[in-house]
């Protein structure tokens, strides 16, 4: 799926360690469990300190060769706090030892479903300097139709109790940062922005579903049912004047105002990102997962590669170059400079592959257009060149 | 489509010609783009990190 672009590879400087291969939740969409790829099972429970270590030096040796200033270390899942806040101590701790020398370079974060945040979980985050994200997709009646216990009852009460402590660190910094919610049209729009507000998140994104083209739902929300909903969700935000980010919203509207860079799942570049398995092994992206099994490995690991042996693998290239693996509509397409051509897990089936628009195409253009329609209302026009040559007649503070 | 053609083919630069405020949101998007810093970790506007999942505002 690779077009070789013949430039240096945008450098990785996000890294998602999978600290735990399990989950204290069952959750109906996961892409971990619930999908094609199956390989979690094969999988250590944990990460061991010595594949910690390892990694550690294989990010300074990394941060060194590509002469870095910043890299992020995400502690992912599974859920990271499954083994408690001895799990975070010894991951984060570990991994602090063995970049000690690139203090100032290496940031952390923890994404988590919050069911199992104690005051010591929050001590041990606020230590190692960890801010956290919470899973949440929506209102309680909404949200506990998917992110479920074993046992099939709803998450909502654990997660906001889990969200109070975090947000309430005893030393009066929080450790909370965010949202995820993964879209759900059958959320009105007034109500999905409302909850969000509601319970004062600094900030959120609304995914799209990890869906592809044979797994859409057509039936039930009909092409087009994504970009309708996410362009009333707009309205909504940007009228109310909230200080929540929508990552999204934020996203598209400085791509469209000529910026380049945006994630692995919208805009044409993006800094790279790699997944490190609980046995040390480099992936591509955890959401690919929805598309076959074993789709996401690339072979090499912490223990037998430098991070530099990585960067330019095709599956790994395809989210942060995105013109290496687009398909050819897709980069004649005037929408490319800011869909990117769409998240690579929502470009799959069976028959091409990945070598197809997403399965989200009209709904991003539907997206795309009306958040560049209330741009032009403003009195706002955008770069032709995506080199960004902002020169708004605004005087803004530094 | 219209739309964003006449977007994206309105001269090399965001320019505005309008006088009213804008809202915060669309200030920190020029603010990004026109200090070249929409990819910058560092930037307080600017999601943490390249992976959809995990976005958290510092």
């Amino acid at each position: 799926m690779s077009r070789a672009s013949g430039t240096m590879p945008p450098p990785i400087t996000t890294f998602v360690v999978k600290t735990a291969s399990r989950c204290n939740l069952a959750c109906t969409y996961c892409f971990m469990y619930e999908h094609p790829d199956q390989s979690w099972r094969k999988q250590p429970v944990r990460i061991a300190r010595d594949s910690t270590v390892q990694l550690g030096l294989r990010i300074r040796e990394y941060v060194d060769h590509r002469k870095l200033s910043k890299v992020l270390v995400i502690a992912h899942g599974g859920e990271p706090l499954l083994h408690g806040p001895e799990g975070i101590d010894e991951f984060f701790g570990t991994l602090r030892a063995s970049t000690a020398d690139i203090r100032r370079v290496v940031s952390f974060g923890m994404q988590t479903n919050g069911t199992l945040v104690t005051p010591a979980v929050v001590d041990a985050l606020r230590r190692h300097g960890v801010v956290a994200g919470v899973s949440l997709d929506g209102p309680p009646e909404f949200n506990d139709i998917f992110r479920v216990t074993k046992r099939g009852e709803g998450s909502s009460p654990a997660v906001m109790a889990g969200v109070e402590l975090l947000r309430a660190d005893t030393a009066g910094s929080s450790v909370f940062g965010g949202f995820l919610s993964v879209a759900n049209p059958d959320i009105p729009p007034r109500q999905a922005f409302d909850h969000f507000e509601s319970v004062r998140s600094p900030a959120v994104d609304f995914l799209l579903p990890d869906f592809n083209h044979d797994t859409y739902p057509r039936e039930r929300w009909p092409i087009g049912t994504f970009g309708s909903w996410f362009s009333e969700l707009f309205d909504i935000w940007i009228e109310s004047n909230s200080r929540m980010d929508v990552r999204t919203f934020g996203c598209l509207m400085r791509l469209l105002l000529g910026g380049t860079y945006g994630y692995d799942a919208l805009g044409p570049r993006s800094r790279g990102l790699l997944v490190v398995e609980t046995d040390g092994s480099y992936h591509a992206v955890d959401s690919l997962k929805s598309a076959y099994d074993g789709v996401t490995s690339t072979g090499l690991s912490v223990w037998n590669a430098p991070i530099a042996a990585v960067e330019g693998h095709p599956k790994v290239l395809a989210l942060s170059d995105k013109a290496s693996a687009a398909a050819r509509v897709c980069l004649d397409c005037q929408h490319w400079s800011v869909c990117g051509g769409g998240y690579l897990p929502h470009r799959y089936s069976a028959a091409t592959g990945f070598d197809r628009e997403s399965v989200y195409c009209e709904d991003l253009q539907i997206l795309i257009s009306h958040v560049s329609a209330y741009l032009r209302a403003q009195g706002l026009y955008a770069s032709s060149t995506g080199q960004n040559l902002v020169e708004a007649s605004i005087d803004y503070p530094d | 489509m219209e739309e964003l053609d006449a977007v994206m083919t309105d001269g090399d630069s965001v320019m505005t010609d309008s006088t009213a405020p804008l809202n915060p949101h669309v200030e920190d998007a020029i603010r990004a783009v026109r200090a070249g810093r929409e990819d910058d970790d560092e930037s307080p506007f600017e999601n943490f990190g390249s992976h959809q999942n995990y976005f958290v505002r510092r």
